[in-house]
């Protein structure tokens, strides 16, 4: 049905009276053929890892009228399930005071708070809306969006080693209505607006879970449960011409509906969950530029959820309270390195304050320097309190809610960063130098069993895990004269980690109150070692040949690769041949030919690690690949 | 029946289609205001750079394009950097483009909108129109130098613009 509309759509544009019709199409084909660990922790076991993922881009305009067409094949792509077939259909029609888009839509209102739109392939996440958008005006300085649709996402619950990336522990089924109304142009170049996002939800609970023990999916309970959230909300811009200012607040209601109960079977507990809720999320931005630096704050504060961590766990995005069409502002720095992008800040954008500052500056042309700070911590945080043997949770706030922390039981996070850009002209060198230093807590329980004996008021334990990280990566890219434009780019990157454990065990007087004994107090610290490193020369518009080389001084997973010889690549064996001690070491050829200016093939040979991949806060664990051989096609005509 | 009809109508329309035409869309300033491409490519020449904050490669080649725009604008040629940054750093855009002191136009495409009406499927995605809202040459990706292959181009368009028939250009073309 939706293929035979896609061609009806496109032969009613292309076979329009009247002038000529346009047509463009994008092609990318991927082939990968390898082998993968295990997904478990521990699980060495090497299994084929293949993909097929193909994609058809098809554009056709006349006149007002475009229709873009997307079409997949893949059986199975890299991350994500298979899919055969039209993918994404929209059309477009823009008129002078009025524009439609109907079919499979992306956007977003202010910063997306409550309503945001988009797609990434590579990290399978899509929370595009099939719908309409229609936008009216401007009428005077006023202009509407009507947008009504529904999304029907997959989402990964956790991103980690531990979990399929080709599949979808959790599916949403949303129909979404929205409105926005904004006045442009009002005096001194403000904007104002105001919008209401109304999401009902049909959610399947727990279709499949995995037990920890076992590893196996268990299906618990393919109950529906009704929700509805209901999000009003207002933005501000201000553009100058040397400054500019955003800042956009919003509430949320949520109310779960034609159920009366909802749990988990995890330890045989029942999960409390409240009917009602109700959440505010506030983000600001402000830039200055006034003349060869630049300067911006950004303030984020999402204070949406704060349920207990057995609802954060057990419950898939906590009841859906976060729609999957909302996506605020992360507000920290999302990296492009590929040692920096594997450790990101996993941020949680139901209950996270913090604050981004960057700051840009010209030294001249050819040197330019960007220094920025990220801070942010959760606004609760939870103790378990066993009385009478009955476990409960105690949550304590942050002294205030519109400001971080430091204390480990908000899950701190902090990373400061700086970059240098140099270029010189004569040997178009361009050196990228980077350097980063964060610190995150990942994790943190703290357990206070009550009446422990006659001489003690009570025992605590408390555990934490803090992430450091130092990260030097390096980029630099140089072209000699006289060698006919060959040139040479090095990516170089170096990446300490310490995990740091803390473990506390003590017991507190029953007359004073007061600690009495502390039977342990111990950090225990866990030092990793990364390098990347990727040497590559080409000829700019023709050709590239590129080695890569990653290396990991631990693998977290456990086990050491590469350390049977039998089960070299040719790749590896060629290495090892030269007395190259492999431990942990992944090896990777690539070769890229440009077939015309905008088509291009690439074949890469090798392996190499997994690791996180993110986009806008979200994150997928992309799965290594062992002895590949990978084929990528890609044009545009 | 009515599939086979569909079907014919379909190829009947796509073969008569314009390939390398650019699809009539509009684009957003940074400075807030919405311009048609076709206002755009009507005044000269038009480059227009896909590119984003996270894109290395991206970063680098924009001196190039300010160069172009200070060499070629006098001449009628517009550089339209059109930035795909999504929330996580649409704010420092502006501030980045001014620090730089580049002088092309920037548009803002969050959604990807005009980018998918182009078929991008890399960044940078780099492409040439004539006055006539022709596409004459794309380019994904960056490599030092590539630059080099986009001036020529630009200088080939020029040529043949200004020569009677497009001789000058179509001898340029010609060359090695």
């Amino acid at each position: 049905m939706y293929g035979r509309l896609a061609m009806l759509g496109l032969g009613l544009v292309t076979a329009a009276a009247g002038q000529r019709p346009t047509l463009s199409a994008g092609i990318t084909a991927q082939l990968g053929s390898g082998f993968q660990r295990g997904f478990e922790l521990t699980d060495t076991l090497a299994r084929p890892y293949e993909y097929r993922e193909h994609f058809l881009d098809l554009t056709a305009g006349y006149g007002p009228l475009t229709v873009w067409a997307n079409l997949e094949f893949s059986s199975p792509p890299q991350i994500g399930p298979r899919f055969n077939g039209l993918r994404k259909l929209r059309v477009w029609w823009e008129g002078q005071r009025f524009s439609l888009s109907a079919g499979d839509l992306h956007g977003q209102f202010g910063r997306g708070l409550a309503l945001n739109m988009w797609e990434n392939q590579a990290i399978d996440w899509d929370s595009s809306l099939r719908g309409i958008w229609l936008n009216a005006g401007p009428i005077g300085p006023f202009s509407a969006a009507l947008v009504t649709g529904s999304a029907t996402g997959g989402r990964h619950l956790l991103p980690g080693p531990a979990v399929d990336p080709r599949r979808r522990d959790f599916s949403d089924k949303a129909t979404v209505t929205a409105l926005e109304v904004v006045a442009r142009d009002l005096p001194g170049g403000l904007a104002l607006g105001g919008y209401l996002v109304d999401v009902e939800a049909v959610n399947p609970w727990f279709t499949r879970r995995r037990n920890v023990l076992s590893g196996e999916y268990e299906v618990l309970d393919s109950r529906n449960v009704n929700t509805a959230t209901r999000t009003p909300g207002l933005f501000a811009e201000w553009v100058g011409s040397l400054f500019d200012a955003f800042a956009e607040v919003n509430l949320r209601d949520h109310t779960i509906a034609g159920v009366d109960s909802l749990y988990t079977t995890y330890l045989s507990r029942w999960v409390r969950y409240d009917r009602k809720s109700r959440g505010w999320g506030a983000y600001g931005s402000l830039s200055l530029y006034p003349g060869r630096w630049g300067l911006t704050l950004e303030y984020k504060n999402y204070l949406y959820d704060t349920s207990d961590p057995d609802v954060r766990s057990h419950l898939p995005f906590r009841l859906n309270r976060r729609t999957p069409v909302q996506n605020p502002p992360s507000a920290f720095r999302e990296h492009a390195a590929t040692l920096l992008a594997r450790q990101p800040h996993i941020m949680d954008f139901e209950d996270e304050v913090g604050v981004q500052v960057e700051l840009n500056v010209a030294l001249s042309d050819d040197l330019f320097l960007i220094a920025n700070y990220a801070q942010s911590s959760r606004h609760s945080g939870f103790r378990r309190v066993v009385r009478a043997g009955i476990p409960a949770w105690e949550r304590s706030d942050i002294l205030s809610k519109l400001w971080f922390t430091a204390n480990e039981r908000f899950y701190p996070f902090r990373e400061i960063y700086a970059e240098v850009n140099y270029h010189y002209a004569p040997l178009r060198l361009d050196v990228k130098g980077m350097a980063s230093l964060a610190s995150e807590v990942l994790s943190f329980a703290e357990t206070v069993i009550e009446g422990v004996g006659p001489a003690f008021l009570d025992k605590e334990i408390l555990n934490w895990e803090r992430r450091q990280l130092v990260s030097l990566p390096l980029q630099v890219s140089l072209s000699i004269p006289g060698l006919a434009g060959w040139g040479l780019t090095v990516d170089w990157e170096h990446q300490w980690e310490e995990a740091v454990f803390r473990n506390r065990i003590h017991f507190r007087d029953a007359a004073t109150g007061r600690i009495d004994s502390v039977t342990f107090d111990g950090t225990t610290p866990q030092a990793y070692f990364y390098r990347y490193a990727a040497v590559t020369v080409g000829k700019p518009s023709r050709l590239s040949v590129g080695i890569v080389w990653d290396y990991a001084s631990q693998q977290k997973a456990g086990g050491i690769a590469n350390i049977d010889p039998a089960e070299d690549s040719w790749l590896e064996a060629a290495i090892r041949s030269l007395g190259v001690d492999l431990r942990n070491k992944w090896f990777g050829l690539q070769i890229t030919g440009y077939l015309t200016p905008a088509a291009s093939l690439s074949v890469f040979y090798g392996s190499l690690q997994g690791g996180l991949k993110c986009d806008t806060g979200v994150c997928v664990f992309v799965p290594g690949i062992e002895d590949a051989l990978t084929l990528t096609f890609a044009s545009n005509f | 029946m009515r599939r086979s009809l569909i079907l014919a109508v379909s190829a009947v329309g796509l073969l008569w289609a314009q390939t390398n035409q650019v699809p009539s869309v509009s684009v957003q300033l940074m400075d807030g205001r919405k311009v048609a491409l076709r206002e755009l490519h009507a005044r000269g020449p038009l480059v227009i750079d896909f590119w984003a904050l996270w894109c290395a490669p991206c970063l680098k080649a924009m001196r190039h394009l300010d160069a172009f725009q200070d060499r070629y604008g006098p001449r009628g040629l517009t550089v339209l950097a059109v930035n795909l940054d999504t929330e996580r750093s649409r704010s420092k855009v502006r501030s980045y483009v001014k620090s730089r002191g580049y002088d092309f136009q920037v548009a803002l495409d969050p959604s990807n909108d005009v980018y998918r009406r182009f078929n991008g499927n890399a960044l940078p995605y780099t492409l040439l129109i004539d006055r006539e809202g022709r596409i004459i040459y794309r380019h994904t990706g960056y490599l030092p130098g590539d630059e080099e292959y986009l001036e020529r181009e630009i200088a080939l368009l020029f040529a043949a613009s200004s020569s009677p028939g497009g001789q000058i250009g179509r001898q340029l073309a010609d060359l090695p």
